[in-house]
């Protein structure tokens, strides 16, 4: 799994690429919790080069939307497809997340 | 059949989905089902990780076993650990927001959704997990765009069609229910409870019953997410064939699909039990002692004995042993019933006369002892008879006692056979009373003891003739002066020659003991 950050105004964008799994899964709530002490209120995750995504992966995910709002945070993923986007679907998590297309679409919602 | 071996860390996990993945393109799998047999077993794969093994260090088997036809494959996970059926793991929440959302049970479900088929089975010790995966999925209509173009949805005239909603938690329709109608899922998703399968938007159910002439659902049906469906009778479905042949053809096919996945898996199981009775036979015969002659270096006597078991398990035994040095105990028996549960109780039966013989007791008062013992716990009412006898081979001595079996012959050394004295007591296991009694005489050098079960003097012919007790007497007298063997053989071949090839429905057990004189003064034939 390969993780980038990069700041657009005061909102965060966090590129997640490779495969979000029970192996990528720590890894991945270690950086939530550095995103979550930058006070970071709006937060994009580009799931553009996401390729694949497990139960562990959506445990994860619902973590740092939990987290994210209790301290009113927003959160919108942007980009699923493929496998990924089948699991979000299966799963519901379609539903309790904000979807969006692309990262300038999720921007766009903010 | 390609297998793989894992500790069960989460280091493998990449090598399992590695394994899986190869597996998959050499295939033929297209890519975006090969990710979701990936996920599917990377879902059983670190639940077995987490929590098959809570003592430390275990094992992962997993094994792809491609199917008759191209593009399926039978995915077995297999472990050592803890008992655990991951079909028991109850649907994941869907509905609640955000803040509420758990996410127990998440990882089964999208297994479970993925697969065409999740079975679980506890064997031996062991977890084995089975996924089918065949090449044809429609794909849930959420992501219908994630899907290449070649996929269709189905072509349905909803308005010719019955709308019928349902909520979460109802039942469609029972196994054994008349299977009067077919669903299409427009919205919503059900379950099919026997065997784990997930239906959702988009797919069919049900098209089975109205097209094979059981008229039966053979499974049951409960709506998981609320459900929109449209629904055609047997009576209207020829008018939409009609109307689409294209469709007609569609559904058709897909039954013809599920039919046969049905059938590989009812013989599969069928297959399973076989072997079971298979080993159930060839545990019943090895209890058996068959090695002969059992006492080569004991002059005072030969003894021979066969037991020839029907196509089904049966309950007959034979036993003998010495009690001490010149006291030798001969069993013959023949436990109620057929099948595995006879063979568990013949077992017992035979463990416990020795143990109560062994202990010097008449033989009366042996089966008194394992009468007591087999009547509490006996709910299946099971019983056994039994003729035991104990021969003093010094000094000719016999005694013996019945428990509701064919009274043993005994041949007075003029070569005729005659039925031994005494009374038929009862049969060992359902009844309080004891009427054993001892009964003995002395045999002479030369005197021979048959024992036997009913499947002798019960083997029928073509015409449902009876063997009969007569024809056994007249048999066992037509012989000059033969070994045990030689005896036992001549009425093996008598008894085929009746039954002239109709098959055997008892097990035939025949036990012949030759008195040759004490040692010393024994003398060979």
């Amino acid at each position: 799994m390969k993780i980038e950050t990069r700041k657009d105004g005061g909102r965060l964008i966090v590129s997640v690429g490779g495969r979000l799994d029970a192996v990528a899964a720590p890894e991945f709530d270690r950086r939530s919790d550095e995103w979550l002490a930058e006070e970071t209120s709006a937060l994009v995750l580009d799931f553009g080069g996401l390729e694949y995504i497990s139960s562990a992966g959506l445990r994860s995910l619902l973590l740092l939307g939990k987290k994210l709002s209790a301290r009113k945070g927003r959160i919108v993923i942007a980009g699923v497809k493929d496998v990924v986007k089948e699991v979000f679907v299966i799963s519901g998590f379609d539903s309790i997340f904000t979807v969006a297309e692309s990262v300038d679409a999720a921007l766009s919602r903010m | 059949m390609s297998q793989i071996k894992l500790p069960a860390r989460l280091e493998s996990l990449a090598g399992a989905l590695r394994f899986v993945a190869d597996r998959a393109a050499e295939s033929g799998f297209p890519a975006f089902r090969a990710k979701e047999i990936q996920l599917a077993v990377d879902e059983a794969v670190v639940n077995i990780i987490r929590h098959a093994y809570p003592a430390g260090a275990g094992e992962i088997v997993l094994r792809w076993r491609e199917g008759a036809s191209p593009g399926r494959v039978t995915i077995e996970i297999e472990d050592t650990g803890i008992p655990f059926d991951i079909r028991s793991v109850p649907p994941p929440d869907r509905q609640s927001a955000l803040n509420d959302r758990k996410v127990g049970g998440l990882g089964v479900f999208l297994m479970t959704s993925l697969a065409d088929a999740v079975d679980y089975r506890r064997e031996d010790g062991r977890n084995i997990l089975t996924l089918v995966f065949g090449p044809d999925k429609p794909a849930p209509v959420g992501a219908a765009d994630a899907r290449g173009p070649a996929d269709d949805g189905w072509n349905f005239p909803l308005g010719s069609m019955t709308r019928e909603t349902y909520q979460k938690g109802d039942v469609l329709f029972r196994a054994g229910d008349p299977a009067d109608k077919m669903f299409y899922i427009a919205r919503g998703s059900l379950r099919l409870t026997e065997i784990g399968k997930v239906v959702r938007e988009g797919e069919v159910i049900g098209e089975m019953g109205i097209l094979s002439p059981f008229q039966v659902r053979t499974a049951s049906a409960v709506c998981e997410e609320d459900l929109e469906a449209y629904t055609v009778g047997r009576e209207d479905i020829v008018r939409l064939f009609a109307r689409d042949s294209a469709l007609a053809f569609r559904i058709v096919h897909l039954c013809v699909q599920r039919f046969i996945e049905n059938l590989r898996a009812e013989t599969e199981a069928k297959e399973r039990i076989q072997s079971e009775l298979r080993i159930a036979r060839d545990i019943q015969a090895g209890m058996l002692p068959r090695v002969f002659p059992p006492f080569p270096e004991r002059t005072e006597f030969d003894l021979f004995a066969v037991m020839e078991p029907a196509r089904e398990v049966g309950g007959d035994f034979y036993d003998f042993f010495f009690i001490d040095d010149r006291r030798l105990c001969v069993v013959a028996g023949d436990v109620s019933g057929k099948g595995v549960p006879a063979a568990l109780f013949m077992a017992i039966c035979k463990t416990l006369l020795k143990t109560e013989a062994l202990a010097g007791r008449p033989p009366a008062d042996v089966l008194a002892r394992v009468n007591r013992t087999l009547l509490p716990d006996n709910e299946m009412l099971m019983f056994v008879t039994v003729a035991l006898l104990i021969l003093d081979v010094e000094t000719g001595e016999l005694a013996y006692a019945n428990g509701g079996h064919p009274q043993p012959f005994v041949s007075a050394g003029s070569g005729r056979f005659a039925v031994l004295d005494g009374p038929p007591g009862v049969v060992l296991g359902v009844v309080d009373a004891c009427p054993f009694v001892t009964t003995r005489r002395l045999l002479s050098p030369g005197d021979t003891v048959f024992l036997y079960t009913d499947g002798v003097t019960e083997a029928t012919d073509a015409e449902q003739r009876l063997f009969s007790d007569a024809r056994l007497q007249a048999a066992l007298s037509a012989g000059g002066a033969e070994t045990p063997e030689a005896l036992i053989g001549r009425l093996r071949d008598a008894v085929r020659d009746f039954t002239a090839g109709t098959p055997q429905s008892d097990d035939i057990t025949m036990v012949a003991l030759a008195y040759r004189g004490p040692a010393g003064a024994a003398r060979r034939d």
